[in-house]
């Protein structure tokens, strides 16, 4: 199982996904907001099953980044923190729970607890985000490429804004 | 101690009364004679089962589909 | 025909005494006739029950309720009864155990070869059967019963015979197999075929209507298509007249057209930026940074891999140079779970190191270049609108200065592009892609496409279920008309073959039977005489064994049961006559006009047995016998004598009847 998208996120996207060009290109929009805004939400059997095998075009440069985010948001959420350091353990679970060097060429583990449910599960929590704060469903690409550049600036002053008030 | 004589006539005469081939008057007598001879046993609901899958590949049904719906109806 | 005869039975720790009962002569052959006499409470009925159930096989016991009844008074553990008949000329022995702390019989039979299972002789299987031994081991009842209307005892007899009841189980096993067949159907009737077909047709006829509105609308949309050129090219034409807007117009629209082109190509830079996380998010990036940080200050991925504690801890010293114990293995095993494996490894480093080259420079930095790139994105959409707004003021002065052609072609031509407009949206919503979730009046023809797949699959599993219940019902009524017709002939035959054998029986009053129904129906007359009337019961069973190529021994439980002591008499000249083997249970108020003259027609074979429990009132009785007359058990004895049959009063020594379980 690799990258699957929800039927009702699809179908917010249908206008501009011609201009698009990849159908991954929804999947990383919805993804980027629900790791900025750290929410996650379980997909059900009614949606179709995986639409790609493998981060496609430009997105294979960018494969260890988006990694590299999910271990992130995975170690905050499970530590509510940045990483200290006793926290070696919990880092090796972590990633070795995320992450596959010999199964998918994703490098995402498969399985309900693996790297690849993980992955989309925060592109699905990303959607209800990006539902919530863009009231109408995109019709142009330039349009809506700025929309979506200032809810991603919204959630991270949001989140600052939460984590500061936590520390203080 | 086979299947009697009288009810392998009875048999014949009902499926050609009911416009069936007499295939199914035959499967329906070689069950009664694997019975008979201990072949196979009644209460054997899988062997059952084989031979009517095979006995309704045998059964014509009527053209007519008011005929079909009168026989429907019976039940 | 095929012969079987008793050859007798042996009963253990059973209800009734444990006892061996040898019905042979010298010679192997059975007696004509065996008389045991038995007191009232001996097990009479139970042996013949067992009897029964041992020659029927594990169907004759239903429950284990039924079983417990069999066991001797709080006794546990097993009984067994053991039957030994010929059939033909070849010994068939049936071993029946009862356990009753399992509350399960076991059966053993011999024929070709022991088995531990109950297997009859093929040419038995129909007569060793809990349906079909009662009619031949009976009590003394079982005469009238055939006659009574009330009771379908001579029917159940012959559809067992004659393999009806057989036909009539198919017809229950066709109606399972409808039920299961059609058990996750949801359609099972015509009417569900019919809805179903509707659906198919409603939903094909609404494809088709969309289908043929669709080629209108392309076609529209050709012709339109077509209309809008040659119009905006009238209307260009028009509003060209006035050179100086003719000029300003084409520079407007070169002006609009690179406006566009130019958004075009920032859109496409801005979507190839957006597509690099670092650029859309500093907090993302400042978190990979520090996820690299934080790998690096954990010393992860670690410079030993899993695989090392693998090859450490089968080494066969330790790395410390002790001898590797169990202990010790299994020590650094563990530690191993703490570590990565290689390949793990090469990917977290993979991810560290495209951290540090692709994100590793101020987080900031790379949001604002995305910006500025996104503000110039912002920048070219105001250019492209400023240029489309100056283009339709250019018009509105135009069409302003009064040329009523210019106005009347600039009409129409917004009523072509309203018209063209409509017929596109309308073209795009039949052409709207299957979303799953569209209602059966949806205008997508790819949904409608989906729907009439699966409504045709619908149809034809409809169809397939109605044609299997068409054809158990036709299956069925074929059944039915042969039992009802196989019935009446078979009935026929049996009445012939009763009467001309009652004629050989009854020669001073012949009785004649008219029909066979549910019970056997006498000619004229209701009744016969009870003597007749078993006489017209036996002659119908042995007519029923012949017509299964079957000959039968009779085992009788008080053959003359409640008579008349004069109609006693008549039986027993009869009994001898129509059996080739007779087994009767008798007691000693039975004797009296039945012993002697059944002794007297049976030219003397006939063997006496009497059998007793062993108490203190019956153990003077042995005194004087010839020990090889007596056969003695733990709690019962069985003594072979005319003479001692004769003179045993079988009721002085009788028992009150144990209560049975219910």
């Amino acid at each position: 199982m690799s990258f699957r998208l929800r039927n009702d996120a699809e179908k917010w996207f249908n206008e501009i996904e011609g201009e698009l060009g990849l159908k991954f290109d929804i999947y990383y929009f919805c993804l980027m907001a629900g790791l900025a805004a750290v929410r996650r939400s379980p997909l059900t059997a009614a949606d179709k099953p995986a639409f790609v095998d493998d981060f496609p075009g430009d997105y294979k440069v960018q494969q260890n980044l988006l990694l590299g985010g999910l271990i992130d948001a995975e170690l905050r959420s499970q530590l509510g923190r940045g990483i200290g350091n006793a926290d070696r353990p919990i880092v090796q679970k972590v990633v070795s729970q995320l992450l596959t060097a010999s199964g998918a060429s994703t490098h995402l583990s498969s399985g309900p607890e693996g790297g690849a449910t993980r992955m989309n599960e925060y592109a699905s929590g990303g959607f209800d985000v990006l539902f919530e704060q863009i009231p109408d469903k995109p019709r142009r690409l330039e349009t809506f490429l700025r929309s979506y550049a200032k809810v991603i600036g919204d959630l991270e002053s949001e989140r600052q804004k939460a984590e500061d008030a936590c520390a203080a | 101690m086979r299947v009697n004589e009288n009810v392998i006539a009875a048999l014949k005469k009902a499926a050609s009364d009911s416009g069936q081939p007499k295939e199914v008057a035959q499967r329906l007598v070689a069950w009664l004679d694997d019975l008979a001879t201990g072949s196979v046993d009644i209460a054997s609901q899988s062997d059952a089962w084989t031979r009517i899958a095979g006995l309704l590949e045998q059964v014509k049904l009527p053209t007519d589909e008011a005929e079909l719906a009168l026989i429907l109806g019976e039940e | 025909m095929v012969q079987v005869r008793l050859l007798g039975w042996k009963a253990a720790g059973l209800r009734c005494p444990d006892h061996e009962i040898d019905l042979t002569r010298a010679g192997g052959e059975p007696h004509h006739v065996s008389l045991i006499q038995m007191p009232n409470g001996t097990g009479k009925t139970t042996t013949l029950e067992l009897l029964r159930a041992a020659l029927s096989g594990p169907s004759a016991w239903p429950d284990s309720v039924m079983l417990g009844e069999y066991a001797p008074r709080g006794a546990t553990g097993r009984g067994t009864f053991e039957v030994r008949l010929r059939v033909d000329k070849r010994r068939f022995t049936i071993e029946m155990a009862l356990d009753f702390d399992e509350g399960k019989p076991y059966y053993r039979t011999t024929w070709t070869s022991s088995v531990a299972r109950f297997t009859r002789p093929p040419s038995l299987s129909r007569v060793l059967t809990p349906e079909f031994t009662p009619f031949f081991i009976f009590d003394g009842e079982m005469a009238q019963d055939l006659l009574d209307p009330k009771k379908t005892r001579a029917r159940q007899a012959l559809e067992v015979q004659f393999q009806l009841s057989n036909l009539l189980r198919f017809q229950g096993y066709l109606d399972e197999y409808w039920d299961e067949k059609s058990r996750n159907v949801s359609a099972k009737g015509d009417k569900g075929l019919t809805q179903r077909k509707n659906k198919l047709a409603d939903l094909t006829k609404r494809r088709d209507r969309l289908k043929v509105e669709r080629t209108g609308l392309v076609k529209k949309i050709t012709d339109l298509e077509a209309r809008h050129t040659k119009l905006d090219a009238e209307y260009k034409a028009r509003f060209d007249q006035d050179s100086k807007a003719q000029e300003e117009r084409e520079h407007l629209e070169k002006e609009f057209e690179r406006a566009k082109d130019n958004l075009a190509t920032i859109a496409t830079s801005s979507l190839s930026e957006a597509r690099k996380p670092q650029n859309l998010s500093p907090r993302f990036t400042r978190g990979l940074q520090a996820l690299r940080d934080n790998l690096d200050r954990l010393k992860l991925p670690e410079s030993a891999a899993k695989e090392f504690f693998d090859e450490l801890a089968h080494d066969a010293h330790c790395v410390c140079g002790e001898e590797m114990t169990e202990a010790r293995k299994a020590s650094i095993l563990a530690r191993r779970q703490n570590y990565l494996g290689k390949e793990d490894m090469g990917v977290l480093n993979a991810i560290k190191g495209a951290i540090k080259d692709m994100a590793g420079a101020s987080p900031e930095s790379y949001r604002e270049a995305f910006e500025a790139n996104l503000l110039r994105l912002r920048n070219a959409v105001r250019e492209r609108d400023v240029a489309q707004n100056e283009l339709a003021s250019l018009e509105q002065r135009r069409l302003a200065g009064g040329d009523a052609e210019l106005s009347t072609l600039k009409t129409q031509l917004d009523d072509l592009v309203r018209e063209l407009d409509t017929a596109r949206t309308r073209l795009s919503v039949l052409d709207m892609d299957d979303d799953g979730d569209q209602g059966d009046d949806t205008d997508s023809i790819k949904a409608l496409a989906k729907k009439i797949k699966r409504a045709g699959d619908l149809v034809a599993e409809a169809t397939q279920t109605r044609d299997i219940r068409l054809k158990t019902t036709i299956l069925k009524r074929v059944i039915s008309a042969a039992v009802t017709s196989a019935s009446e002939r078979i009935a026929q035959e049996l009445v012939a073959a009763t009467n001309k054998r009652l004629e050989g029986i009854l020669t001073r009053s012949p009785l004649r039977v008219a029909d066979i129904c549910d019970s056997v129906v006498l000619d004229g007359q209701t009744r016969g005489s009870p003597g007749q009337t078993l006489a017209l019961g036996y002659a119908f069973l042995l007519g029923l064994f012949d017509a299964g190529q079957v000959s039968l021994p009779f085992v009788v439980d008080s053959p003359t049961g409640a008579l008349d002591k004069n109609v006693r008499r008549e039986i027993a000249e009869l009994l001898p006559k129509i059996s080739q083997q007779l087994v009767a249970f008798t007691t000693s108020s039975e004797y009296e006009q039945f012993v002697p003259v059944l002794d007297r027609a049976a030219q003397g074979d006939v063997q006496y047995l009497t059998m007793f429990r062993l108490n203190d009132a019956t153990r003077p009785l042995l005194d004087g016998l010839a020990s090889e007359s007596v056969a003695l058990s733990a709690n019962g004895a069985l003594v072979s004598s005319k003479q001692f049959f004769q003179g045993f009063d079988s009721e002085a020594y009788g028992e009150s009847q144990p209560a049975r379980a219910a």
